[in-house]
């Protein structure tokens, strides 16, 4: 099911080019940026607080938890937020773990298609 | 009684009478370690009566003890008579003595010198004379054919004698051999007695020939008890043997029993000089029996063996116990040189012993023996042993075949461990490989993402932003744009020279103009960090421009990014107060540092620290190791230290330019 309305959503990622690309760009879109942050540990604290729709989060967030075990924790803390894990890891390994935790794997560098996938797009490749 | 009346069942015979010379002790002693282990492995005792394992706890059946000791029996014994025949053959030919009984010569009417003739008996044998026929042609003993010289069927054993040569002593090729053969000696082995005489009180035994049985005991041989294939120089002989008595059993060892066996058979209470004398040969006899058996014991398993430590201390245990060694020590050489202990039990050698690669004649209890264990001519460890009670020149023998065979065992585990090392280091590389590949990919990508997601946004939304907005996304492209250029130019740089064809062009460079430039060049893109920059004059160096502006960038670019911004990165150039350098390059940051324990790490190649500075940037982890490899091939070093201030400082050092030492040395020079 796709959502054409504004949704709230929280942004992780440790690389400040990556944050401002992403916060930008939904911003644009409408939506509700409700927490951003640079490390997965206050990525959860943020998801568990906040209860946003839907959660972008990198996968290589060092030294706390990467994208993966954020999708894990919140499938169980938070089940009803959407997890996108938005990376330029390209792994089949981590793909499968992705999908298998319940959340959305989107490699980076499409802008248009992580708007999709935001929205509710199942399939947005 | 300690031997039993034989009995034979013989499918043929020829009938004849003759000598019955048998095989007495010459040669004997030479044989202990030539024979051991080919008379034990190629019987192949292990299908029956030997047990591999160096377990000395333990147990066989007493059944496959007398098996075994009847096998070992026979086999020496058969060895022993052929090294008779070629022994009595050989003095033969050398002196050109009068022939020993049993002589065959090669004139049909020539008389033997002693003893009755069974030369025309023999003759008559087909079997016999292709026997000789071949014992003249390769000039070796050859254990013949089974013939019956009216006391039973014997085997023979026999050699050839030759007219003795001036120069040459015995004749070396066949044509020499057949012109001057003058005759064969030859020896019927009596091979019901064998049986007899291998078989312990109580004991059954039988050894059957393809047409022929001999047998021993009490009773007929029970088809239940084992049996053992020997091939005795062509001849197969089954033997089955057992003790139905059950004596003996109380032997708790397979490796003592052999010996039990004898001293059973001693206290049986026989009596008389021939019988004592024949018991001492047959203790003897079994005594080198058991090293025999010890040998073939330790070979197969030593041999296989892939890990020392599994082996060894099995291994001293039964070296000690069989020899009563007050000491077992192995010691291996490193490849520098240096010697370092494998495995010790016992009391320790004595470290004045010298290593020889012969044992002496003997050694009294309390010596040291140290063997050396060579390799293809190297040395590859050293074998002590401490006496625990005086040994023979025969049991030093087999303790020196025994050293062979733990040679095989130190060579086998040094290969497979250098085997296993070069797959463990195959095996980090591949992980490093993979590694390496998965973070240069994402290195890769990162800025490309941000240069291709700021580029779309201006694309998609450009009247959205203001000004400031725009400038700041063409800016962050920018930066993007100069980190992915130098993720690019490490690893263009790392791949020249990973392949050695890095080309350096080398001239006098003024390091101080040179990092002056670099500063320049850097500082707008360190907006974040002031770039403190100083110089006092020093001597020119011997560099390559290019190398030494990508050595300096990388240090500078990494200083920028492993500290805060807002602080200082400080550069300064100046003389080199290390003994032959000229000039040197320090550069400084506030940042972290770098933990001691990771600094002599850092310049290695894909090395990527574990602090939260280093986890927080991204990083592929060859740049220091670009830096590293750059500056030793211009002769220079770098050097990693912590800054005075709790930041990273690294140091670059290069010799002077020979020109600037030249002219160093005239500055410096007195005054006339």
């Amino acid at each position: 099911m796709v959502s054409t309305g504004t949704l709230r959503v929280v942004v992780a990622d440790n690389d400040p080019d990556a944050l401002e690309l992403v916060l930008t760009d939904l911003g644009l879109e409408g939506h509700d940026i409700v927490a951003s942050c640079l490390d997965g540990a206050t990525a959860i604290a943020m998801c568990e607080q906040l209860a946003p729709d839907v959660a972008v989060i990198d996968h290589r967030m060092p030294p706390g938890p990467h994208g993966l075990e954020v999708a894990q924790v919140l499938a169980r803390s938070a089940p009803t937020v959407r997890v996108i894990v938005f990376t330029n890891y390209q792994d089949r390994q981590l793909i499968d773990a992705v999908r298998a935790a319940g959340a959305t794997y989107l490699p980076k560098g499409n802008l248009r298609l992580l708007r999709r996938a935001v929205a509710g797009d199942d399939d947005p490749r | 009684m300690a031997s039993w009346p034989t009995t034979v069942q013989s499918g043929r015979g020829v009938g004849m009478t003759g000598a019955s010379a048998r095989a007495e002790g010459a040669g004997r002693d030479l044989l202990l370690v030539a024979l051991a282990a080919s008379v034990v492995l190629a019987l192949g005792l292990g299908a029956t009566g030997l047990s591999r394992s160096l377990a000395v706890e333990r147990r066989a059946s007493a059944d496959e003890r007398v098996l075994a000791a009847l096998s070992v029996h026979v086999a020496t014994e058969i060895e022993h008579a052929l090294a008779a025949v070629e022994e009595s053959a050989r003095v033969a030919t050398l002196s050109g003595a009068a022939m020993p009984a049993g002589f065959v010569p090669r004139d049909p009417s020539s008389a033997p010198s002693t003893g009755p003739d069974i030369s025309a008996a023999l003759r008559a044998d087909r079997a016999v004379a292709a026997a000789l026929d071949r014992a003249r042609d390769t000039g070796e003993p050859i254990l013949g054919p089974i013939v019956d010289l009216g006391e039973g069927p014997s085997l023979l054993t026999l050699a050839a004698a030759y007219t003795r040569s001036p120069t040459t002593g015995r004749p070396v090729s066949t044509v020499e051999r057949r012109s001057r053969i003058v005759g064969w000696v030859v020896n019927p082995v009596d091979v019901g007695e064998l049986v007899s005489a291998g078989l312990p009180v109580g004991a059954v035994g039988s050894v059957t020939d393809a047409k022929t049985t001999w047998s021993a005991g009490p009773e007929q041989v029970p088809e239940r008890l084992p049996s053992d294939t020997v091939d005795a120089h062509g001849h197969e002989l089954v033997l089955r043997a057992g003790d139905p008595s059950g004596v003996g059993t109380a032997t708790s060892t397979l490796a003592l029993g052999v010996t039990t066996i004898v001293v059973a058979a001693l206290a049986a209470g026989a009596v008389g000089v021939g019988l004592r004398r024949l018991r001492s040969q047959r203790e003897e006899a079994d005594d080198r029996a058991a090293q025999i058996r010890l040998i073939g014991d330790v070979g197969p398993l030593v041999q296989q063996s892939l890990e020392l430590a599994d082996v060894l201390p099995a291994i001293a245990v039964q070296l000690s116990d069989h020899f009563e060694l007050a000491g077992v020590s192995l010691s291996g050489f490193l490849g520098d040189g240096a010697v370092v202990n494998l495995f010790s039990v016992g009391d320790p050698p004595d470290p004045s012993a010298k290593a020889v690669l012969r044992p002496p004649d003997h050694l009294l209890a309390g010596q040291t023996l140290a063997l050396a264990l060579e390799r293809g001519g190297r040395s590859v460890a050293q074998l002590s042993l401490v006496a625990g009670r005086d040994l023979d020149a025969a049991q030093l023998q087999s303790l020196r075949a025994i050293t062979e065979l733990i040679t095989a065992a130190v060579a086998n585990a040094s290969l497979f461990a250098s085997q296993q090392e070069a797959l463990r280091r195959l095996r980090d590389l591949d992980a490093l490989k993979t590694g390496f590949l998965g973070t240069a990919s994402h290195e890769l990508r990162t800025p490309v993402t941000a240069i291709a997601g700021f580029a779309t946004l201006l694309i998609e939304s450009w009247d959205r932003f203001d000004d400031e907005q725009r400038a700041h996304f063409v800016e962050r492209i920018g930066a993007n744009a100069r980190s992915l250029g130098a993720v690019v130019q490490d690893l263009l740089d790392f791949s020249l020279l990973d392949r050695g064809s890095i080309v350096l062009t080398i001239q006098d460079v003024d390091l101080a103009e040179l990092v002056g430039g670099v500063v320049d060049r850097l500082g707008p893109v360190f907006g974040d960090h002031e770039m403190a920059f100083s110089s006092v004059p020093a001597p020119a160096i011997a560099g390559d421009v290019n190398g030494l502006e990508r050595v300096v960038s990388n240090l500078l670019t990494n200083a920028a990014k492993f500290s805060p911004p807002h602080t200082t990165v400080a550069v300064s150039v100046g003389p080199s107060a290390k003994v032959g350098y000229g000039a040197e390059v320090v550069v400084r940051d506030e940042g972290p540092g770098i933990p001691r324990e990771e600094r002599h790490q850092v310049f290695t190649r894909f090395f990527r620290g574990s602090g939260e500075a280093v986890l927080r940037t991204r990083g592929v982890g060859i740049g220091l190791s670009v830096v590293a490899e750059l500056v030793g091939l211009l002769k220079g070093e770098v050097e990693v230290d912590e800054a005075p201030g709790g930041g990273a400082q690294f140091t670059l050092r290069f010799p002077a330019s020979s020109a600037a030492a030249h002219a160093e040395e005239i500055s410096h020079a007195p005054t006339p």
